[in-house]
Formats: C-alpha cells, structure tokens, sequence
C-alpha cells in the first residue's frame, strides 16, 4: 500500500476538528419547473447560492461514490417563502429536503487553465478533458468600472471581414452588436473574427470567448471543431448552455462568460466576447420571471428586461493604464424576426451597444456576403479605432455603397439611364463584389489595404463583375508572391505612407500588365 | 383565496395563547366579524387554511436525528440546550436515521446543527482526496 497515502490519510485525521456551527436552513415546500419554493432560510441575501442537502437518508458509501451537490439560486425573497431558481437537476429535489444557506452570491471559478476549453454555465468543463482547479472564484453579479476607470477606445480589433473593418470598424473595449434574422450569417461574422485573431501578433492577441445560448448542442459542437481545426481554440474559450439545458443556465452563461472576461482583462490583457444570442437569453429569463410570478409587462418580458441586457454590456469596458489597460470587446447577437430592428428586444440592445452591423436578408439571398447592409450600420466608435491605412484607403467607400444601393433600386424601374449613372452602378457593382467573403476566410488588414485600395482606385473597372472575386485573389497572391515587402510594410507600421504607397500603384500596374486577359471590359464605361 | 387564508392567520394567531372561554369568546366575535363583512360564505375555505396552520405548526418541532434508539437519552441535553437558547417553546422530538453512523443533528425549519459521523466521514474523506 502506498506509504505517502497512509501518512497523509493520518495526517489528515490527527488535524481533523469540524467546526460546530448552526447552519441556516430551509425546508423546500414546493417543486415545479425548475423553481422550488422554501420555508426558512430566514436571512438568505438576493442572488444567494443556496445548498440542497441530497445527503440525507443515503449512505456514505452511496455519498462517495455520486458526490454531486445541487445548487439553486434565491431569486424571489417573499413574505412566506423563498423563490429559489435550482441549478441543476430538477428531478433530484423533494418536498421535505433541507436547503442551506451558503452565505455566498453565486461565483465561478475562474483560471487561465480554461483557455482551450469547453465550459458549462457554472463553469465546469464539459468536453471531456478532465476537471479544472481554479484557485480563484469571481462573483458572477459585479459592478461594472466606472467612468474614471476607463479610457478612451483607440485600438482595433481586426475582424478580419473588409466589409466590417474598412466601413464600420470594431475598437478592443467596444460593444457592436450583430443583428439580423435567422441563417443571415450572424455567427459566421462571430467566428471569423474569432479566427482572424491568430493573424494578430501573440503578445497583442485578445483572448476569445464564445458564448452559446439555447443553441443547438450540433451548432456549438461543429463550432468548437471549425475552431480547433483553424487553430483558434488555444486562445478561446467556449461556455455552453444549449437549448436542452434549463432556462437558469441560459440566464447565467453570459454573466459566466464576461466574469471569466473580467478575471483576464485585470491581468491587462484584452478579450473578445461574443454572446449567441442574447434574445434566447432574454426568452430564457423572460421564462423564469414568469414561473417566479413576477409581474410580466410588454411582450410578457419582466421590467427589468433592460437590466438583464444593461448591466452585462456595461462590463465590457478599455480600462486605464493604472488598471493595466486591459479591455473588453463584446460582440451580442440579437436574432430579429422578419428584419423588426423596432422590436422591443432589439431596441433594448441597440441603445445600450455602441453601434450595431445589421445582416439583411435580402443581400443574403441575392448572395451577397457577409450580407451587411452599410446604410444602416454603424459604429459609434468609428475611425478612432480604425488602423490608419485602412483609414486612408476607406473613407469613400461608405458613401459609394450608399449611392450605388439607391441607384440599384432606381434601375429597377428606369429603363435609360444617363452615362453617369451607369458608371456609377457599374462601380457600385465592383465594390460590392469586393465586400464578398466566403466564410472562415478572414483577410489580415493589410491585405484588405492592398484589396480596397485597387477597388477604390479603379483597378477592378476592366474586369468583369463576375470575375471581380477572381481578380482580387489573384492580386493577393501576385503582392504577396512578388512584392511581399509591401504586406510587411503596411503590417508594420500600421499606415500607408506615400512611399509605400507608390511601391503599391507600381506593384499594380504589373499586375495589369501581367494578367491582361483579366481586363475585358473598358474602363471608360465604369470610371 | 387571499382574504381567507389572511382570515385564517389572524384568527390563529389569537387563538393560540388564548385558553377556554376566552378561545370561545373570539371565535364568536370572528364569526360576527365575518358576517358584518360580508365574508361569512369563506367560513370552509378558512377553517381549509386554520387547519393547515395547525398541522404546520405540529410539525416544527426540533427534530433530534441519531443513529440508534440508546444515542437519543445520551444527546438529549444537548438538544434542550439548543432549544432553551432558540426555541424555548418548542417540543423535541424524536428521529432515528441509521445512515448518520453516530453522532446527533438537530433541526428545526430554520437552523441546523450537524454533528453526525456521516458528516465528519464526508468531509474527511473530501479532504483527503484534495
């Protein structure tokens, strides 16, 4: 037998003196629906964690070999009873069993052990790959930082998609919301911006953590292998509560996600959330409400609906440099129905985010993607967190878009249009090719500077639009085979100065002059 | 539903302490009460209420839980020491649960005092597997 297992079994023993205390307890009264109702528990706090002791009348025998505990959540401090939201198996809690008072708010653990895995909504690794010792537990309800604790957003973050980074881009510390209806391409944004991470530098690199609400356990699964394949999960981490998990985990994995985000931007470093999606989140809570008997308002959602959604993105935040500088970028999902962005839900989020990118549908089945409709997105933020060649090469862009969209609508019903006109669209055409993205496909920036610069400056008039996507691969491939400097220069130094910008034009012009087979049509009725 | 069980709990509380006549005395006054309100016609949904509030009541007591019927005399004091500290009027009653091993624990609906071997054995166990 093992020496070392002896001694500390002895050890253990000798130093053994349990604490004789009064515990503060309850006795559930009722159970139904995930709810259970509990006489006592006399001084339990709001948001409480509260212990169902299934110990009793078992064995320790039995108790050893299926240690697990059930935790709920007093949510409702009534008069009588206390409403207490059960985490866990419903099925395992029974009239007369006692319910202690832990004295503590609900907490995770958190650890930077959890990069690289796959998380429930209390935090406990699902994937298999052995349990997790955190050293550190963090509240899941905090304050978010105050105003004096911030600074300004003044860094990007690279998504990776030209039509995001050039006309509505992202800041680290920002909140920028993705909306649009189902299968628009809402999480395909979400990943790809995941994915492009691993083109920024290692020390400068953001954390990445996807939350899953009510999704399909198929969807996440398919999600966490894209991930591990590109290489994207040994900087991410993934918390899961699907669509079969009680409506309490779907309430509670957002709150998990950003307190485990807050643990690492402490640290100074920043992270990347995405919530998919907070309207299932808003539906699970708007389903506990109701089971709690709390009075339900519009929509039958609780009016503290805003709250739920308010006090979660507030805590996404770039904090100052006596802080240590770290940030939160969050990036909620918020699915709409029939494109409504008036509805309650969506307004709620779009008043509390700092700009939203709206996925039409309509773009989307005409196949246009990313089908993000430019008119109406925005980015509060802006150019200040925008890299200052993507700056230089993107400011007309917008505006270009906007006119050719309106003009596409008026060709619908104008037979001759003057020249002008026809130019106009013609280049509209070019530039709407160039936003196209297939998915898991993100750019780095400076290729996208190389991209949008030829778009912008006419390359793509000569060849037809159907062959726009064709062109530019091979323009990427041609600057990245033969003039490799350029990408390195622009990557370097984050800017377009004019001597790189002339090696550019230069690096153009031969690939003109290389692949005229490309150029069929004539410049002069597009520019 | 409401008003009924509201006329329930206040006739019980009176009721309680108050002993023969005067127990008689209040049921009268309630019953008049009830009539010059209107409510008379809730009479059987709050005696449904009152009787639930007395078999309540007759279950919380302090419960002494021990592992076999001898422990019960031997932790017995320790029991009426909790009781004359929180719950001078209630009664102690007992419970035997063989899955404690040895050891006592006291409960009541609001607290509780464990000092079972199962709980020792659990947590010993717990620690050394840490």
């Amino acid at each position: 037998m093992n020496n070392y297992i002896i001694e500390k079994i002895k050890k253990e023993i000798e130093n053994f003196s349990p604490k004789t205390e009064a515990e503060k307890t309850g006795v559930v009264v009722k159970v139904a629906d995930g709810i259970c109702e509990v006489e006592g528990l006399s001084d339990v706090m709001m948001s409480e964690m509260v212990l169902f002791d299934n110990k009793q009348g078992r064995e320790v025998k039995e108790i050893i070999e299926d240690p697990s505990t059930i935790v709920g959540l007093a949510l409702n401090l009534e008069e009588d009873v206390v409403k207490v939201v059960i985490l866990g198996d419903t099925s395992k809690i029974k009239e007369g069993m006692t319910a202690k008072s832990t004295g503590k708010v609900l907490s995770v653990p958190v650890s930077s052990m959890y990069i690289g895995r796959v998380l429930d909504a209390l935090a406990n690794p699902i994937d298999g790959l052995g349990s997790i010792e955190a050293k550190q537990t963090r509240e899941i309800e905090k304050k978010a930082y105050g105003v004096m604790d911030r600074s300004p957003v003044n860094t990007p973050l690279h998504t990776g998609i030209k039509a995001i980074d050039s006309m509505i881009p992202i800041g680290r510390g920002q909140r920028e919301l993705i909306i649009g209806d189902r299968y628009t391409g809402k999480t395909t944004i979400a990943i790809d911006t995941i994915l492009n991470q691993k083109n920024e530098p290692e020390d400068k690199r953001p954390i990445c953590i996807y939350v899953a609400i009510g999704q399909k356990e198929s969807k996440t699964a398919r999600i966490v292998s894209d991930l591990k394949e590109n290489g994207a999960m040994d900087y991410t981490i993934v918390i899961s509560a699907p669509a079969s998990s009680p409506a309490a985990y779907q309430f509670l994995a957002p709150y998990t996600g950003v307190t485990i985000a807050e643990y690492f931007m402490e640290k100074g470093k920043d992270v990347l959330i995405i919530y998919d999606d907070l309207s299932k989140q808003a539906v699970a809570y708007r389903q506990m409400s109701l089971l709690l008997r709390r009075p339900p308002g519009r929509e039958a959602y609780p009016g503290d609906i805003f709250y739920l959604h308010s006090r979660l993105l507030e805590r996404s935040a770039k904090l100052n440099e006596k802080l240590k500088g770290g940030s939160i970028t969050a990036l909620p999902i918020i699915e709409t129905q029939e494109g409504d962005v008036s509805a309650y839900i969506p307004t709620n989020v779009i008043s509390i985010t700092d700009g939203q990118i709206f996925l039409n549908a309509d773009l989307f089945n005409k196949g246009q993607k990313p089908a993000i409709d430019a008119g109406i997105s925005v980015s509060r933020v802006g150019s200040a967190a925008q890299t200052k060649a993507i700056k230089k090469v993107a400011g007309k862009i917008k505006l270009q878009l906007a006119q050719f969209r309106e003009l596409e609508a008026f060709m619908q019903f104008a037979q001759d249009l003057d020249p002008e006109t026809k130019k106009s669209i013609e280049k509209g055409r070019r530039l709407a090719e160039i936003l196209k993205q297939k998915n898991h496909s993100p750019l780095g920036f400076e290729k996208q500077v190389v991209s949008i610069y030829a778009a912008v400056n006419g390359l793509f008039d000569g060849v037809e639009v159907s062959k726009v996507v064709e062109a530019e691969k091979k323009l990427l491939d041609f600057v990245q085979t033969q003039h490799k400097d350029i990408l390195d220069t622009i990557r370097k130094e984050k800017d377009l100065s004019e001597s790189t910008e002339q090696k550019l034009q230069d690096a153009i012009k031969l690939f003109e002059e290389s692949h005229k087979d490309i150029f069929t049509v004539n410049k002069k009725d597009v520019a | 539903m409401q008003v009924a069980k509201i006329y329930a709990k206040a006739l019980y509380d009176l009721t309680k302490k108050a002993r023969g006549e005067k127990q008689e005395k209040i049921f009268n006054n309630f019953v008049n009460l009830l009539k010059s309100k209107g409510h008379y016609s809730l009479m059987p949904l709050i005696f449904k209420h009152l009787k639930l509030l007395v078999e309540k009541d007759k279950l919380d007591n302090i419960d002494l839980i021990v592992a076999k019927e001898n422990d019960f005399e031997k932790y017995f004091k320790k029991a009426d020491n909790f009781k004359k500290h929180f719950y001078p009027k209630k009664e102690i009653k007992k419970v035997i649960d063989s899955s404690i091993v040895g050891g006592f624990i006291i409960k009541t609906k609001e607290l509780m005092v464990d000092k079972s071997y199962k709980r020792s054995l659990i947590n010993l166990y717990n620690n050394i597997i840490k």
